[in-house]
Parts: structure tokens; sequence; C-alpha cells
């Protein structure tokens, strides 16, 4: 029915298995949908956000997804502006991706900030001085550069292709992506950075305050390193799935192999930097503010475990996995490694929210719990399924992976 | 926010902070400026030769490979 739009020379499930793989992401987004009508209709009294919690799930989700779609912006950066050449077999997947992450998270942002009608205030009535103003910026342009770079793969689908004009302007943006790739770059690694900076510099808040280089905290240049350590491993994982879904090779392992070989060393380097980062904290501001360590971890289901789970369990293990060649050379290892990497980069994003938050700061503070409720878990939800749906839909109709004809041919 | 509105200060805070905005917005307007209009120039002439565009390193023709 649709096969007229599918890439040339390569196979598609039928419409009814497409149906019915999209269902479960429709239903995401229809719950989301709901959620999000609820928010903006009632207000954020549908959240149990508060004036302890303004920050909660959506924002965890956001830091998230903008870590993990980090993919994006690096994969061009080694691409273009490197020359790491083997990556472009899997570079449309990590423009898709981040995409994805970076348009979900400003449309959970859109309702985050209870009112969307004033969502330009940030951009007018700038705060030069803040950070969560620099990210907003950041985030709105570079998801732009996104679109950009997702354009020409839109414009490759076999029937729009067959237009010319779409055809010449789509080659043509082809020709100029190494500038989008390098503008990218340079709005990514400030709005990575200033999301931890967002945190390093609540001075009031020894739990995530730090010291740092001039106008930084050290946060700011963890948070751009955390990023570009598990956005490759996120693609790779997201990949990886597309295969085992599919039931197809779609990239050569030579990208996958660049690609976790990277995210393993930055890994390693990011391990050693937060590792030190945490000794000068324990050692150097935590006393400083009249306090122990273990005084963060009193209260609440927030223990030390959290410490040694990120650093230990979803830090330094997936980092020799990644680095050790006969490791990450075995699927099964190369896809763990991958996870711990991102769910590592998902607990620090939760424990600079949420804890950061739910720790007391004053002696007549007590700690407080927060459980989102069912709407914000759904907008969080639908953005999974906005996700899915939007690389399924990329999958079947656009030419994603450039080596999928090579590496499965159609038997006659 | 532009120079002329109220808010504006002229100090080295907002120069940068929004010089570098507005250095970004310039070079991805451009970019997408130059893409169209090399493309309304380069028809004719594809029109009239029937060529397909030349290859490019990346991401290109993925339909055509």
């Amino acid at each position: 029915m649709d096969s007229a739009l599918f890439p040339e020379g390569v196979k598609r499930c039928s419409p009814k298995v497409f149906l019915l793989w999209t269902l479960p992401w429709l239903c995401l987004l229809a719950w989301g949908g709901l959620s999000a009508f609820l928010c903006l209709y009632k207000g954020l009294n549908q959240t149990n956000m508060n004036d302890y919690f303004a920050f909660a799930v959506w924002i965890v989700f956001d830091l998230a997804v903008i870590a993990l779609g980090a993919g994006a912006f690096f994969t061009g950066f080694l691409t273009y502006i490197i020359g790491k050449k083997e990556l472009k077999d899997i570079l449309n997947a990590a423009v898709i991706i981040g995409f994805i992450c970076y348009s979900g998270a400003i449309a959970m942002l859109g309702i985050d900030i209870g009112q969307p009608i004033r969502g330009w205030f940030i951009f007018w009535h700038v705060n030069v001085h803040s950070m969560l103003a620099e990210v907003s910026f950041c985030i709105t342009c570079y998801l732009g550069v996104l679109a950009i770079e997702y354009l020409p793969l839109i414009l490759e689908n076999r029937q729009l292709d067959k237009v010319k004009e779409l055809r010449l302007f789509g080659h043509n943006l082809h020709g100029i992506m190494a500038v989008f790739a390098a503008t990218g770059t340079f709005l990514s690694f400030f709005h990575q950075g200033s999301l931890g900076g967002m945190y390093g510099v609540m001075y009031a808040r020894p739990f995530a305050f730090r010291e740092g280089f001039y106008i930084w905290p050290w946060t700011f240049f963890l948070f751009i390193l955390s990023a570009i350590a598990a956005g490759p491993a996120f693609t790779i994982l997201c990949t990886k799935l597309a295969e085992k879904i599919t039931r197809k090779k779609l990239v050569p392992e030579k990208a996958f192999q660049t690609l976790a070989k990277i995210s393993g060393w930055l890994l390693a380097l990011y391990m050693v930097l937060k590792i030190t980062d945490t000794v000068n904290w324990i050692y150097g501001v935590v006393p400083r503010a009249g306090l122990a360590f273990m005084d963060f971890y009193r209260e609440g289901p927030y223990g030390v475990w959290l410490v040694v789970a990120e650093i230990g369990i979803f830090g330094i293990i997936p980092a020799i996995i990644l680095l050790v060649p006969k490791a990450r050379q075995h699927e099964g290892w190369l896809i763990t490694g991958c996870l711990l990497n991102c769910t590592g980069i998902v607990i620090n994003r939760f424990v600079f929210t949420v804890v950061s938050l739910a720790v007391p700061v004053m002696p007549f503070d007590k700690f407080v719990s927060y459980l989102p409720t069912w709407q914000e878990w759904g907008i969080a939800f639908a953005v999974i399924g906005y996700g899915f749906l939007l690389f399924s839909l990329s999958y079947r109709y656009l030419p994603v992976f450039p080596r999928e004809r090579e590496l499965n041919p159609l038997s006659e | 926010m532009f120079p002329f509105c109220f808010e504006w200060e002229w100090n080295p805070d907002h120069l940068l902070f929004l010089g570098l905005l507005y250095v970004a917005l310039t070079i991805i307007s451009s970019g997408l400026t130059y893409a169209l209009v090399k493309t309304w120039l380069d028809l004719p002439e594809m029109e009239e030769s029937h060529d397909v565009p030349e290859e490019i390193l990346y991401r290109s023709r993925y339909a055509g490979y």
C-alpha cells in the first residue's frame, strides 16, 4: 500500500504489522496528550510539584534526554569536523535521535513552565547572568540546527526525491552541513555545560554547590563530558535495538566500534574527574558548609548507595567494558556497557535534580519526598512514545541507514 | 532582546551573551539562505543539462545508493 514511499531496494514490514507496532506508542502519546491538556487547562496543581520541588520528574527527563541526545552533535562533530568517515553510516540515526530528544524535551518544558503562552518571555526579557536563560537560548537554536540536519534526509524520501527543486535544495544543504554541524557543536557545548552550571552555582545548597573556573563551576565541565560520553552510547543502543527489532544488520561494525571506543575513553576521563570532584567536594565544600558527607544521606531513600551506583556500577564498569577491545567487540558486552553508561547519566541527572532539592539545607528543614502524579508520568512517557514513533516512521520511509541495502541484499 | 529594548544595557555581559546568540542565529539563517539561493540559481542549469547533482562525501543520495 505504502511501498512506493520505501527507500529503494530495502524490505519493510506490511502496513498492518507496522500499525500494530505503533499502537503502544500511540497509546503513550494519547496518555501524554490527556495529561498535557489537564496541566494546561487546570494548571500545575495536576502535578505533585510544590515549593520544595519546583524541578521534578520532567526536569529529570529533560536533562536525561538532552544528555542522551548529545550523540547527534558529537557524532556530527566527529564526522564533519574531525573527519571520522566511518561514522557517516550511523550519523542519520544520531541526528534523528537527537531531534527526538531535543524536541521532546522542549515540548515537555512547554508544559512545565505552566503558561506556554508566555514562553517567549525568557528570550525577550532575558537575564544574561542566568544559566537557565543560556540553556533556553541554546536548546532552542540547536533544535533549529537539528531540524536543518534532519531535513535533507526527509527530502531523500523516494517520492520527494522526484521533485527536482527539493532534491537540489537537499543536495545544497548537504554541501554546507559542516557549517551547521560546527554551529550545533558550539551551541551544544554551552547548553550541556550550563545545565550543570545551573546546579553548581547554588551556593545555598551544599549538596550541589561546586567551586570552579572563572564563572563556571566544575559541574559545567562535568556535564559536558558526561553528555558526550553517554550520547554516543545511546546512539549505539538505539541502533542496536533497531537491528534487533528489524532482524537486520543496519550499520557496519566499524562504526559501532569507533563510537564505543570514543565513548569509553570519554567515560573513563569523566570518571577520573568525577571522582576527583567528589573527593574535593567531600573534603572542601561540605566541611566549609558545617556539614559532613553522611549528613546528606541520613534520611529518605537516597542513601550513599546512589554514589556507589553512579560512580562504580554505572561509571567505572561501563568505562572498562567500552575500553577493552575484546569486551566491546562482543555484542552482549557492548550493549551492556552502553546500557550501564546511559543509566549512569540518568542517575546523575536525577541526583542533581531531585536529591539536591530533597536534602534539607536549614537546621529547621526536614527531608521532603516527592512522587510524580500520573499526569507527570504521562507527559514524560509520551516523549518515549513520540521517540519510538518518529524513529519507526523515519526508518520505514527514509534512507536512514545508507548501508542497509548492501548489508541486507534482497534475494530475487 | 534587541538593543532598542528598554531592558538592554550597554555592558559586556549583554554584548557577549546576546552577541554570541545573534552570531549563531546569523550563521544558521545565512546557511539556509545560501542553500535556497543556490537552489534557485542552479535550477535552470539542472533543467538544461538534466544532470544529477555531483556526489557529496557524506549522507548524500541514499535513495540512489
